[in-house]
């Protein structure tokens, strides 16, 4: 069990989603009673910086196969269906928290 | 050639500047030419900032499939002056390539072009996210002059 779990949250710049998306990352685990730690980045950091995290998210798309357990965040963007994102990312949270 | 749309409007709240425009585009291309060049008008953006946004977009694309589709073109580029948000509303929808899947694409009418400088401007894009999902405001900008646009822009969002 994880005292927390590290989340990193990219997007294509570095600059605007992965900042919305962070916040509400940092709320659902909250309201989810996860103790997250998030760090935001660019989509081509994820490669690297995969290794000091635990969960990789994406507002864009990522294809390329990753070492870390990865989920889309983009309904958190898009709004459409991002009740179900979210539900999905708390089991994804809760998961990683228990390994 | 890009051209300049005649009914532009400014208004500056929050340190932003908010700019809203009409205009007619036939790809997504030209649609950030005119918001890059309305910017470079403005002050807020050097000229490379087009190219810097253009680059980014073949990358990661900014469409984004909300209930109303829309386009948020944006970069980390050195050419950002001064923080601003340009929205361009056309006549006649462009095709953008999709934030969340790269190979489709969406039709818009409304591009929002953010001009922000690294840092975290967490409430700016909060709203501005919150905006791009209500489509009952994105339906209201069909209608509304640029200079009303702009005054909500700069209430709502600074």
């Amino acid at each position: 069990m994880k005292s927390s779990v590290k989340v990193l949250v990219a997007c294509g710049s570095g600059v605007a989603t992965s900042t919305v998306a962070q916040e509400k990352v940092k709320q659902i685990a909250a309201d989810a009673g996860i103790p997250v730690q998030v760090f935001k980045g660019t989509i081509s950091e994820v490669p690297t910086k995969q290794y000091d995290v635990d969960v990789v998210l994406t507002t864009a798309n990522y294809k390329k196969p990753l070492d870390r357990p990865y989920m889309t965040v983009f309904p958190l963007i898009s709004g459409i269906n991002k009740d179900a994102c979210a539900k999905k990312l708390v089991d994804l949270l809760k998961a990683v928290q228990a390994e | 050639m890009v051209t300049q749309s005649v009914d532009t409007a400014e208004c500056e709240a929050g340190g932003k500047l908010f700019v809203a425009l009409k205009g007619s585009a036939s790809t997504s291309e030209e649609a950030i030419r005119i918001c890059a060049n309305t910017l470079q008008a403005n002050g807020c953006v050097t000229e490379k900032f087009a190219d810097d946004c253009l680059n980014r977009e073949k990358e990661y694309p900014t469409g984004i499939c909300c209930e109303t589709p829309v386009a948020l073109p944006h970069c980390q580029s050195d050419a950002i002056r001064r923080d601003a948000l340009c929205y361009l509303r056309l006549d006649e929808p462009v095709s953008f390539y999709r934030m969340d899947d790269p190979e489709d694409a969406v039709m818009t009418r409304h591009v929002f072009n953010l001009a922000i400088a690294p840092g975290q401007h967490l409430e700016f894009l909060t709203k501005t996210i919150r905006l791009l999902q209500d489509n009952t405001v994105l339906d209201r900008f069909t209608t509304m002059t640029s200079n009303q646009i702009a005054s909500y822009l700069a209430e709502h969002l600074a």
